[in-house]
């Protein structure tokens, strides 16, 4: 599973390049520069060598020319003709003797005709040639490269003579080959020649040694330990001391040696410590892949128990919907009936409040009329006849009074009755209401006394005699012994509450069982007691007194009780109606 | 004897109220209208008038304005007398020109006593 492979030496990258010794390259290289910049040194050499003996050869020849011209000045000068000189051709021979490479010297005259040469046979020609032309009409010496009529290439130097008049009377010509600078030339490579290889050679040699000595044979050796190290041997120990970068690259691979012989050491021991791991490894991964297998066959459990406990989810939710949807037309089905109850009711408190007028008028008469006639105003009457009366006379007030308790319970339902707030002393209010008790109480022998409650109330004044009449004649009807009393206080409002009255009507009457007083305001309840079937009561008046407090009066009522010593009924309103 | 005048379309109610002021030695004369009850009132000049409120024709708010309009006599007292679920037009029965008011029921006992309270008359 671990290969070292990144200790493999990388052996045909070099190789590759070239099969040369690096020595040998060098050599090469340096040669092939010598040789080149001598090559082109020497052809400049003979090039400038060429040109500077040409001009030098030139400015002789015109030496001599002009040695020439000043004898044949002086003669003009004397007053001899160009053309009658004597000696000259021996002068122009002497000439060409004294300077073997000039092949030819003369004079001719302005027309081209030789008047003196150097080789008499030709003195009296007249040369029409191209170069001589030139000559003719030059006034300034001049060279011209001149193919002669023997066939070969010369150098030919012109001199004009020209008298102290300044009269151009002829010319002196002479001329060279043009062999003689080619010949000098060529000795002159062929030295060149053979100083170069002889240097070249021994250039050749001291580089081959000297390249030798300081680069090949330290780079082999370099190379020998770099193959011994590679091959494992680390204890070789390079010398080379040569102290350049050769001697630098010897002692980086002696440390690179003793770096890779460490790493080496701690590779191996590092290599067994992972082997030993991965064996551990290995016994892990068993343990995994069995642990595994076991997970996915949990997995797999799980997953099936998922898509059970999905698929019931999924019915309830549908059993849900199902009751949801159930639900909502069971809502509508209600509302509707809501609404027709309502409208029910709304019919009932109509039914109600218009049959009030009906029942009441003809009970108005027969009480009206019961009670004039037991009062003996049309006439005289028997006690048999009166107590039939006062039958009479009791029953419609009674029958009266629970018609108009049954007319206000379902007003207050219905929300129809408001509330007319008006000005008044209660200490009034509740002087009318003892008044209209009063003959009650004294009849029974008990008292009825009414405490000090003089306060300036501004509420409903008419529910509010009513309420205090309900509590007083509830009071009496159930007292037998002992009496009632009425009292009140003012209660200061804190904060934003308001002032309150609260008014308190104490009997000491038969009293209620403390498990019957929470059904003490609800309508039609009334308590089996010794007195039900002598005292006269519709069962509406305490929750009619209850309903008109809180929904009319905005206040409150409560009660206390102690069964057969008494009970206290206490009505909360605010002083002033909100 | 005194007159007075009432004006009562049940003629129950009529009878029975005309009892008790008779009772109490009054002259009663009656009108069942409320048209009957302003010219009579208006005629015959009562000692005082009991009126229901609830009427045929001219109901008995508009007949106490007539009869204060007259300006036959301004001062006779007016008791009305009205249902008892007309609580609420209280203002409305005192704005007409009405003196006081009862409800129904009339305890005929006890009316011409509060009748006199009301004008200012000590029992006779």
């Amino acid at each position: 599973m671990f290969q070292l492979n990144y200790f493999r030496w990388p052996e045909k990258t070099l190789s590759a390049r070239s099969s040369m010794k690096l020595g040998k390259k060098i050599l090469l290289i340096v040669i092939s520069v010598l040789f080149v910049s001598l090559s082109i040194s020497s052809a400049v050499l003979v090039v400038n060598f060429k040109k500077s003996y040409t001009e030098a050869l030139l400015t002789g020849s015109y030496g001599l020319g002009q040695s020439l011209n000043s004898i044949v000045t002086e003669l003009l000068s004397l007053g001899l003709p160009l053309e009658s000189f004597t000696g000259m051709d021996s002068k122009c021979a002497q000439l060409l003797k004294n300077n073997p490479h000039i092949t030819y010297a003369g004079i001719a005259d302005i027309s081209g005709r030789i008047l003196y040469n150097g080789d008499s046979s030709l003195v009296g020609k007249v040369m029409t040639d191209k170069v001589m032309k030139t000559s003719i009409a030059s006034l300034k010496p001049i060279t011209q490269l001149y193919r002669r009529f023997d066939g070969l290439d010369y150098y030919d130097v012109t001199i004009p003579i020209i008298d102290a008049a300044n009269v151009h009377l002829g010319m002196i010509r002479l001329g060279f080959r043009t062999t003689v600078v080619n010949d000098k030339v060529f000795t002159a490579l062929l030295q060149v020649i053979i100083n170069f290889s002889i240097s070249f050679i021994v250039i050749a040699v001291l580089l081959n040694y000297f390249i030798s000595r300081f680069v090949t044979r330290p780079v082999i050796s370099i190379s020998e330990h770099a193959k011994e190290i590679a091959g494992g041997d680390y204890d070789v120990n390079l010398a080379v001391t040569t102290g350049d970068e050769l001697g630098n690259l010897a002692d980086s691979i002696n440390r690179l040696s003793c770096e890779v012989k460490r790493n080496t050491c701690d590779l191996e021991a590092a290599n067994s410590e992972l082997k030993l791991k991965l064996i551990e490894r290995e016994a892990a991964d068993l343990e995994l892949t069995r642990y595994r297998e076991h997970l996915e066959e949990l997995v797999e459990e799980r997953t099936a128990e998922l898509h059970q406990r999905s698929a019931e989810l999924l019915e309830s939710q549908q059993a849900l919907m199902n009751i949801v949807e159930d639900l909502n037309e069971k809502s509508a089905d209600l509302q509707e009936a809501n609404s027709r109850l309502q409208e029910v009711d709304r019919l009932k408190s109509m039914f109600i409040a218009s049959m009030s007028h009906e029942l009441r008028t003809p009970l108005n008469s027969i009480i009206g009329f019961s009670s004039i006639l037991h009062d003996g105003w049309i006439g005289p009457i028997n006690a048999e006849q009166k107590e039939n009366l006062a039958i009479i006379l009791r029953c419609g007030k009674h029958l009266l009074n629970l018609i108009n308790d049954v007319i206000d319970v379902s007003k207050v339902e219905a929300g129809r009755i408001e509330s007319v707030a008006e000005e008044f002393d209660l200490q009034g209010l509740v002087d009318e209401a003892v008044s209209l008790v009063r003959k009650e109480a004294d009849g029974k022998g008990i008292f009825l006394r009414v405490e000090n409650v003089h306060l300036q109330m501004r509420t409903d004044r008419r529910r509010l005699l009513q309420c205090v009449l309900n509590l007083l004649s509830n009071a009496l009807k159930y007292t037998e012994s002992g009496g009632v009393t009425v009292t009140s206080r003012l209660v200061p409002g804190a904060g934003e509450m308001l002032d309150t009255m609260e008014l308190c009507v104490t009997d000491t009457g038969i009293g209620i069982r403390e498990e019957n007083l929470p059904r003490m305001f609800e309508p039609f309840v009334r308590l089996a007691s010794p007195l039900q079937s002598t005292v006269p009561g519709t069962g509406l008046g305490l929750y009619l007194t209850r309903k008109l407090t809180v929904d009319v009066l905005k206040g409150d009522i409560t009660m206390t009780s102690e069964y057969s010593r008494g009970s206290c009924f206490t009505i909360k309103v605010p002083v002033r109606l909100p | 004897m005194k007159k007075v005048l009432v004006i009562e379309d049940n003629r129950d109610n009529l009878r029975l109220i005309t009892y008790s002021l008779e009772h109490a030695g009054y002259g009663v004369i009656c009108a069942v209208t409320g048209e009957d009850g302003v010219e009579m009132a208006i005629k015959e000049r009562p000692f005082f008038i009991v009126m229901d409120i609830n009427l045929p024709g001219i109901d008995g708010l508009e007949a106490i304005r007539q009869i204060r309009a007259s300006g036959a006599d301004g001062t006779i007292p007016i008791i009305a007398i009205t249902s008892y679920a007309m609580s609420g037009d209280r203002d409305r029965i005192f704005a007409a020109g009405c003196s006081a008011y009862f409800e129904k029921p009339i305890d005929p006992l006890t009316i011409v006593e509060r009748i006199h309270e009301v004008i200012g008359i000590q029992g006779r």
